[in-house]
């Protein structure tokens, strides 16, 4: 084999890792790329419109918990509800911009407000539903309804 | 999560390489091997101070790792699992864990002894002061 023909082939794999990587990358977070509306012109300018909000939903005996990377807001910014069967974050993300006065080298955060939709498996109890926020992840846990609960009938 | 092949670690190598042939830009951000997520940041400039603001969502504060070393600022950290829950309990699954690192150069203006760095809500703050005598001084002038 020439040298050239490795070298063909050492190229040619590396390209297959890279397209498998971005595959990957691509399936695990596809869903959770969400548009971020700039909330002043000075925003709007310079940041960046798409942000990765990546969730996560775990389904326990008795409740829903949903995880979501949402980092730099206050609790006060975000909007839950749940609308039928889909739970709704609504969140504003405040731009630092007006404490740091200077020239931006590198401007990839994204800033302004944003919406993401998550469907649930099953029917919540809207009314119990417990959010916290810790590091810049925003967890919420729902109560299934009891119509959902699995019924123990007991034999008399 | 050995499973997941980062992309990052193959652009590195093309990224290395592109910056050799165009490193015309005074700061230019790379990344580094072993990868498996990319932090996004925010670069500032001002007439005292470099700050570097990334989003690092879920990563303790205690799992990061800044240095500064002739001009070349790291910084490195590690989202860990934070419950034990069964793989096959989740629909949905799109958050990334383990490690991210970034490089960035900065100009010889910046001071490498007094960084200083917090973290809050999520997101990472790095102030990197600049050398005295490269902050602009006002020389007033004198006249009759």
């Amino acid at each position: 084999m020439t040298t050239l023909n490795k070298l063909s082939d050492s190229v040619r794999d590396s390209l297959d890792a890279l397209a498998e990587g971005w595959q990957d990358l691509w399936n695990r977070a596809r869903h959770a790329i969400t548009r971020f509306t700039p909330s002043s012109d000075d925003e709007a300018i310079s940041s960046n419109r798409w942000g990765l909000l990546s969730a996560e939903l775990h389904e326990g005996t008795d409740d829903i918990c949903v995880e979501i990377e949402a980092p730099g807001l206050k609790k006060e910014d975000f909007e839950i509800f749940v609308d039928g069967q889909i739970l709704v974050i609504r969140g504003t993300k405040q731009s630092s911009r007006e404490r740091t006065e200077g020239h931006y080298h590198i401007s990839e955060r994204a800033y302004g407000k944003f919406e993401r939709q998550l469907p649930l498996p099953v029917e919540v109890d809207e009314a119990s539903t417990k959010a916290s926020y810790r590091n810049g992840v925003l967890s919420v846990t729902m109560p299934k309804s009891k119509a959902e609960m699995p019924r123990v009938i007991r034999i008399n | 999560m050995s499973h997941f092949v980062s992309p990052f670690t193959a652009l590195n190598q093309i990224n290395r390489e592109l910056n050799r042939v165009f490193d015309d830009r005074p700061i230019t951000g790379q990344l580094v091997d072993s990868t498996i997520w990319k932090p996004q940041v925010d670069i500032c400039e001002n007439a005292n101070s470099f700050k570097v603001i990334a989003d690092v969502p879920g990563v303790d504060p205690k799992d990061i790792e800044i240095s500064l070393h002739n001009g070349l600022l790291t910084i490195r950290g590690e989202r860990k699992t934070d419950t034990e829950v069964e793989e096959d309990k989740f629909s949905r699954r799109e958050r990334v864990r383990g490690t991210f690192s970034r490089q960035f150069n900065l100009p010889d203006s910046a001071d490498a002894q007094t960084v200083s760095a917090r973290s809050e809500n999520g997101v990472l703050e790095v102030t990197i002061p600049k050398a005295k005598k490269a902050r602009p001084i006002n020389i007033a002038v004198d006249g009759d």
